[in-house]
């Protein structure tokens, strides 16, 4: 089989999300990449240090190839709950503000058509399915919903026999992605796993991906628990499907494609140091090309949430996967900070990046907007640019009448002040 | 007509005590038939939107703004031309301003930038000053704290001049409140405000003070010349009494009748019997208050037409008609859609209290939260700015 992969994120990532699955079926496997991003596995509370990814990176004691925290724009971030793939064009307006409208439209202009995004075609749900039985790998196959996160995939198919698995998308500095496949109960550390790897951060995804032929950089790393199961619980292609089937058929399927499977223990936590190298290493893809940039540049917005990163996207063509994060919840809050003095309000530099400010929130927390996604698939730019101008106009309009007294304020006092020239 | 004998069964509504009927709520229809203004129809609604090219006010779609007199001749004149002004008011009668206080002012505001069109605001210092019996010092220290809570409404400074009665009568303003005095007999007074023997003069002869701004003459250093400009007072019912009698006196002075536009009653927290009452804290929303604070009053206090338990909510759906939270959202939530989802679905049952008393939360913190930003920046010097006796060059551009 011939497989193309996407050559430009913009569209793919431009894409509306999760729900039209049950749409054009050749459709999915597009949307199956987000939906599977957007899997977050990571429960906050057994990752106590993943937020030290997000650090400067002097708090990573072992920096290798400098590629543990990073304050590089593509910092990617865990979130314990689904979240959407935010456009890369969101991270462009957060960018170039004045080019949202058009970006917007470009980007959605592009109607997938048999999933050919960008003149590309990846793998379906069928067509996965179909090769399985090629290769007479027993599994079984449960319908239900389309799911976003473990939990609610555990919904469905939690009462049935066979592990929940949970996935870990990784990319790291150098733009190598990792697929790790583990148990849905175990702990895994990502500062560890970035160690002992020797390198960075990440995503979420299907071991299944792998079966794309952009995926031939991604290297995959199982959880051992895996194997010790009589059957986990894995996603094909979409996300409205869960296959149960056994961890030696799923090595058989991965022989089959051309990956080694490598088998770790995710939990263990050997140190890393100067005597004992990373001892992962070996699985660090080594001739992974370096993605190249879209054209759509992902700046994180400077300074808009202090703790964590801004969407993020990657254009990513290496794994059919995209390690796109969505601004996290805290967007929602203004950042109202400090209480604004009438000197925020003379100064006119302050008083445009207020606007900035705020215009970035509204666009995330739209952007985030699940509800609107999935109503208003065809529409999401009309939609959210229409929803963006309603509530930032009024802010704005607000924001700008203060400046204006504030302006006849301060002429004013020079005019009473004034003095008559002296002749 | 307020507080008369016979009548001890009948709502009450005048400028200082708002009662409804016995255990019932203000019923607005009785009102409109009995003040003999006219009520706000769809048509007038719809041919504002078609003049300011731009959606009505969300006062305007709810309904809150209800009633009129002669607004319709206003907009006959705008189309023709000719513009207007506005005024509005506001007794400093405490520091602490709700969510009631600013419903006029945010309904000014919008008509002030959608017809473009000047305003000036009266603070009616001395009247607090004698009904309150406050000094009058601290009567023009409250003048100036709520000044800066109206500019932080949203009032342009171009087009905007605020004053204060202990500062600004004088001159043409004192001549028309004589002109205005001659006109109204003793016994007219007391028949409109209720006057008693026991009341002191000072009472008396302040209708003339609230009567007089409906003048353009009151203010020559905006209006001079311009002695047909027409005045849109907007208001709460209450102070329809004021300008009957003004209506009354203009055509004997030679002026437009002011028109008015007038607004129901913003409910108190605990339910429809009557105005807010800046006694009691838990009846109201303050600008002052906290997310936390918000969020514990309407928890708390708001009083809700849900039914006792879950089942008979299912079953019977909540009582809109009593329902604080949900009027609330009638007056501020914004998006007409979301509001009508509300509806069907608190009203069937389908949604519980708790998420509609969540959305409101939202709603009034986000609201509150602008307010107090704008509060901050404004300074005295902004303060004495909107009040200074000046002229408004750009003021109808």
């Amino acid at each position: 089989m011939f497989f193309f992969f996407p050559k430009s994120i913009f569209s793919l990532s431009a894409l509306p999300y999760a729900a039209s699955l049950k749409s054009q079926p050749l459709f999915l496997s597009l949307l199956y990449l987000k939906i599977c991003l957007t899997k977050f596995v990571i429960n906050t509370s057994r990752l106590p240090h993943s937020k030290s990814f997000l650090q400067p990176p002097h708090h990573n004691p072992q920096p290798p190839a400098a590629i543990t925290a990073t304050s590089s724009p593509r910092r990617l971030c865990f979130r314990h709950r689904r979240l959407p793939a935010v456009p890369s064009s969101v991270a462009t307006l957060l960018s170039f503000p004045t080019d949202f409208g058009r970006i917007m439209r470009n980007s959605l202009s592009e109607k997938p058509n048999r999933c050919f995004i960008g003149g590309e075609m990846t793998f379906t749900n069928e067509q996965l399915l179909a090769r399985l039985q090629e290769l007479q790998i027993g599994f079984s196959q449960y319908e239900h919903p389309v799911v976003l996160t473990v939990e609610a995939q555990a919904k469905y198919v939690g009462n049935m026999k066979g592990a929940l698995s949970k996935n870990l998308f990784l990319k790291d500095k150098k733009h190598r992605y990792y697929i790790v496949p583990a148990l849905a109960g175990t702990k895994v550390d990502l500062k560890v796993l970035s160690q002992r790897l020797g390198l960075g951060k990440g995503g979420c995804v299907t071991p299944f991906a792998l079966v794309n032929e952009t995926a031939r950089h991604v290297s995959l790393l199982l959880d051992k628990g895996f194997k010790s199961k009589e059957c986990c619980f894995f996603h094909p292609l979409s996300n409205d499907m869960s296959i149960a089937l056994n961890a030696h058929d799923l090595d058989k399927f991965l022989n089959s494609i051309g990956k080694t499977p490598a088998y770790v223990d995710l939990e263990a936590t050997p140190t890393v140091g100067n005597d004992q190298p990373p001892d992962l290493a070996s699985l660090v893809p080594s001739d992974a090309s370096v993605s190249a940039d879209p054209p759509i540049t992902l700046e994180s917005s400077k300074g808009l949430e202090k703790n964590h990163t801004s969407a993020d996207e990657q254009p990513v063509i290496g794994a059919g996967a995209k390690p796109e994060k969505p601004s996290n919840a805290s967007t929602k809050e203004k950042p109202s900070g400090a209480v604004n003095t009438s000197i925020t309000y003379a100064d006119p530099n302050k008083f445009v990046d207020e606007i900035l400010e705020k215009t970035r929130a509204i666009v995330l927390s739209e952007i985030k907007e699940d509800e609107n996604i999935e109503k208003y698939l065809e529409q999401l730019a009309t939609i959210v640019s229409n929803n963006i101008s309603k509530q930032l106009g009024m802010e704005l309009k607000n924001l700008a009448i203060i400046f204006k007294n504030m302006s006849y304020t301060e002429g004013f006092k020079a005019g009473i002040h004034h003095q008559p020239k002296r002749m | 007509m307020a507080a008369e004998k016979n009548e001890e069964e009948e709502q009450i509504v005048t400028p200082w005590e708002v009662a409804a009927e016995k255990g019932g709520k203000i019923d607005y229809d009785k009102l409109i038939d009995k003040f003999g203004c006219q009520r706000l129809d769809q048509s007038l609604i719809d041919r504002v939107a078609r003049l300011t090219a731009a959606p009505p006010h969300v006062f305007l779609r709810r309904g809150v703004f209800f009633a009129h007199r002669d607004f319709n001749q206003v907009l006959d004149a705008y189309e023709r031309g000719e513009k207007f002004y506005l005024y509005t008011g506001r007794g400093p009668s405490s520091e602490a301003l709700h969510l009631g206080h600013l419903v006029p002012f945010m309904f000014t505001k919008y008509l002030q930038d959608a017809f473009k069109v000047p305003l000036v605001i009266q603070l009616t210092d001395d009247e607090k000053c004698m009904w309150k019996n406050l000094t009058v010092e601290e009567s023009q220290r409250l003048a100036r704290e709520n000044a800066k809570d109206i500019i932080a409404c949203g009032f342009d400074v171009s087009r905007t001049f605020i004053f204060s009665d202990f500062d600004y009568i004088g001159g043409s303003f004192y001549k028309n409140m004589v002109k205005i005095a001659q006109c109204v007999t003793y016994n007219k007074v007391v028949g409109i405000f209720g006057f008693s023997g026991e009341d002191h003069i000072g009472k008396v002869s302040f209708p003339p003070i609230q009567a007089a701004p409906s003048f353009p003459s009151s203010f020559p250093h905006l209006f001079s010349g311009k002695d047909s400009l027409r005045c849109l007072i907007p208001c709460a019912i209450d102070q329809d009494p004021y300008f009957r009698m003004t209506r009354d006196v203009a055509p004997r002075l030679g002026y437009h009748k002011p028109a008015l536009i007038e607004s129901s009653f913003f409910p108190a927290l605990q339910g429809e019997t009557g105005k807010m009452s800046a006694s009691d804290p838990n009846s109201a929303i303050y600008v002052t208050d906290s997310a936390k604070d918000i969020k514990n009053k309407i928890n708390r206090y708001a009083f809700s037409g849900g039914q006792d338990s879950v089942e008979n909510h299912r079953k019977f759906g909540a009582n809109l008609e009593v329902d604080i939270p949900f009027k609330y959202l009638g007056f501020f939530l914004e998006d007409d859609n979301e509001l009508e989802h509300i509806r069907t679905e608190y009203g069937s049952g389908r949604m519980l209290t708790g998420e509609v008393k969540k959305r409101l939360t939202e709603v009034l913190t986000e609201l509150v939260e602008r307010h107090r930003r704008a509060r901050a920046a404004v300074t005295d010097e902004m303060v004495d700015a909107f009040m200074a006796i000046r002229p408004l060059p750009n003021m109808f551009n």
